[in-house]
């Protein structure tokens, strides 16, 4: 596109700039020609004028010699002397003007020829003039002749002048048409030159006012520009400001629940000491009543079995079993209390190593049993190992225990790992189960499925089981048919970054 | 052969002091058992000051120490002892109802011998303070009393 433009300019300034030099040289060509054909002109009227001259020269020395003849002064012989030398310069003079013309030559000597032998007859005329005994006949015969060849001269002067004027005709002629033409050429050339100047002028203007409307357009699209930028920047500082104000906000809030969290964790610590006080006297005081009423069941048994009755006895012996009872209740309670609260050491460790000891530690409990055991491999796990050995105890104690009406028990123990980076421990068997039902106070305090004469234990086993895995951040629940088996689960996590 | 040494209880409870006597009785041992009622006076007995001014210089063969008393209690009675030099070399058995592990742990960092819960169980309370009398006031040996005069 530009470069088309280019060109086109190019080729329009070069055309014109060409027909300008051409139409130059043709005006300097023809003002040379000009100047040559006046220059011709001049010398035809130079010649025209010689011709005169002599002419006139020729009619002076007639004149002088017929004064000469009728008056016999010598006055006109000397203008006749004077005639005949400026009639020959004239002709000289005339042969030089025509020099270059070789008709005009040829004439010009047959007209030395005349006037020589006009001038012969002229200095003969005189010569017997001179003379005493003048001839009047003679004389008169010799002006006869002398008239014959003035009329052949002038005749001749006659030719040559009228070549000399035909000659300048032609030339004036010849000028005017070279002045036509040039005329025609320079009109044309300008005209050209023009159309040309005009067409890259219109080129020119066009390109400019393209030109132009770019830069208008470029112009007006960058203040849109300028505009949406300022815009955008409006918008983004409003952003700014909100994102800054909510984040203040935020701030705000955050100090707000730092602040409860502080207070919280205070009221916390407060509750946390009153529970260690509390667990303290329950441990402490509510034991020692308890220790006394059995010792002196006992002792009063001891002392007066002789005189009480089978009956009072049973008596004594419930008060001591109860007292002892509600001692286990309170350890119980005063471990799990202490599962709550003890310090967790967080570490990694082979759960198949911690299941072997359990199983070592049960050994008496299962001694006179007949169990199937099923243990899958068990993985690494992250936790605090003493607290995850009472979860393994309390689950296999159970498993243990609830499968004592079966022959043969079976208990399976797998571990299995989740998508959710879990690790999903089970401990199934094919003991008594219990109710689905039920199963929510399955993991609670002192919660009990069956009679403590079927079963023996406080219930607490499962609380703390629900309480060691909520604390490693896992999970507990169990599935289970009445007299079908049971089978209880903890998750826990699988100890990877997330 | 010299008499066997004597048992210091303390011990503010009545019922406690009465099963452990019962307990000590039915365990056979002839040692003397001497029961203060409190720290303070487990103190005066063991410096012979106050109402023990007069009695024979003889340090105790072990004590038998209740944690929870009102006024002095048995961690300052405790911490008393084994600063003393005259008194430090006598075994102490702390005697608790709690199972308190910050307590027990305090006790043995103040230089107690052995630390006994009290079971509910009578009959394994009194097979506990059995045995501890004969170990600690028969079967142990202490190192040679020096007696202030």
């Amino acid at each position: 596109m530009k470069k088309t433009f280019d060109r086109k300019i190019i080729t329009g300034f070069v055309l014109a700039l060409a027909i300008w030099l051409t139409i130059g040289s043709l005006l300097y060509r023809s003002t040379s020609e000009q100047a040559q054909e006046a220059r011709w002109r001049s010398h035809t009227y130079d010649a025209l004028a010689k011709i005169q001259e002599l002419l006139l020269r020729l009619t002076d020395a007639e004149t002088a010699r017929r004064g000469f003849v009728m008056s016999g002064s010598d006055r006109f012989l000397t203008h006749y002397s004077n005639a005949v030398e400026r009639a020959n310069t004239a002709f000289n003079q005339l042969r030089a003007v025509t020099g270059e013309n070789p008709r005009q030559q040829q004439t010009c000597d047959a007209l030395q020829t005349l006037i020589q032998q006009r001038f012969a007859v002229y200095s003969e005329c005189i010569a017997l003039q001179s003379k005493p005994d003048a001839d009047a006949a003679t004389q008169l015969r010799l002006t006869e002749t002398g008239q014959g060849i003035m009329e052949k001269i002038d005749t001749l002067i006659a030719a040559m002048d009228a070549a000399e004027r035909g000659l300048l005709q032609q030339r004036r002629s010849r000028s005017e048409s070279h002045l036509r033409r040039t005329q025609q050429i320079a009109l044309a050339g300008f005209i050209a030159g023009s159309i040309m100047l005009s067409w890259v002028f219109v080129l020119l203007a066009r390109e400019n006012r393209r030109r132009r409307d770019a830069e208008e357009a470029f112009r007006e699209s960058n203040e849109a520009l300028e505009q949406s930028v300022q815009e955008r920047t409006a918008e983004l500082a409003d952003a700014l400001e909100a994102h800054r104000q909510a984040e203040q906000e935020i701030k705000k809030l955050n100090e707000e629940l730092e602040k409860r969290v502080v207070e919280r964790t205070t009221q916390l610590e407060n509750a946390n000491k009153e529970l260690e006080a509390f667990s303290y006297s329950v441990s402490h005081d509510l034991r020692a009543p308890l220790r006394h009423i059995d010792g002196f069941a006992e002792m009063l048994r001891d002392d007066a079995s002789a005189v009480l009755g089978e009956r009072s006895r049973r008596y004594l012996e419930t008060i001591a079993t109860s007292a002892k009872r509600m001692g286990t209740l309170i350890d119980d309670l005063l471990v799990f209390s202490r599962m709550g609260r003890a310090e967790m050491r967080q570490a990694r460790f082979a759960m198949d190593r911690l299941l072997k000891e359990v199983l070592k530690e049960m050994k008496p409990q299962v001694q006179s049993r007949q169990i199937d055991w099923e243990i899958e491999p068990l993985p690494e796990v992250l936790g605090d190992r003493a607290m995850l050995k009472q979860v393994w105890i309390n689950l296999l104690s159970n498993a243990v225990k609830y499968t004592r009406p079966r022959e043969r028990a079976k208990i399976q123990i797998r571990c299995a790992r989740t998508g959710e980076r879990e690790l999903q421990f089970c401990v199934r068997d094919n003991g008594v189960g219990f109710d689905m039902q039920y199963s929510s106070k399955l993991f609670g305090v002192f919660q009990r499925l069956h009679h403590t004469e079927e079963f023996d234990g406080t219930g607490i086993g499962l609380a703390n089981v629900r309480r060691i895995v909520h604390r490693h951040g896992g999970r507990t629940w169990a599935e289970a048919k009445l007299n079908q088996g049971a089978a209880f689960y903890f998750a826990l996590p699988d100890g990877t970054k997330e | 052969m010299n008499p066997p040494g004597k048992i210091l209880l303390v011990e503010d409870d009545a019922g406690d002091v009465e099963l452990i006597l019962a307990a000590l009785a039915k365990s056979n041992l002839a040692n003397e058992v001497v029961v203060a009622r409190d720290g303070a006076e487990a103190l005066d007995y063991l410096h012979r000051r106050g109402e023990f001014q007069s009695r024979p210089p003889a340090n105790p063969a072990v004590i038998f120490l209740d944690l929870k008393m009102p006024g002095v209690d048995g961690l300052e009675v405790l911490r008393q002892i084994k600063s003393k030099e005259e008194l430090n070399t006598i075994p102490v058995v702390i005697l608790t109802s709690s199972r308190d592990e910050t307590g027990l742990a305090q006790c043995y960092q103040l230089g107690a011998n052995s630390c006994v819960v009290k079971p509910v169980d009578f009959q394994q309370f009194a097979e506990a303070i059995g045995q501890l009398g004969m170990f600690w006031a028969v079967v142990n040996e202490p190192p040679q009393q020096r007696v202030k005069r």
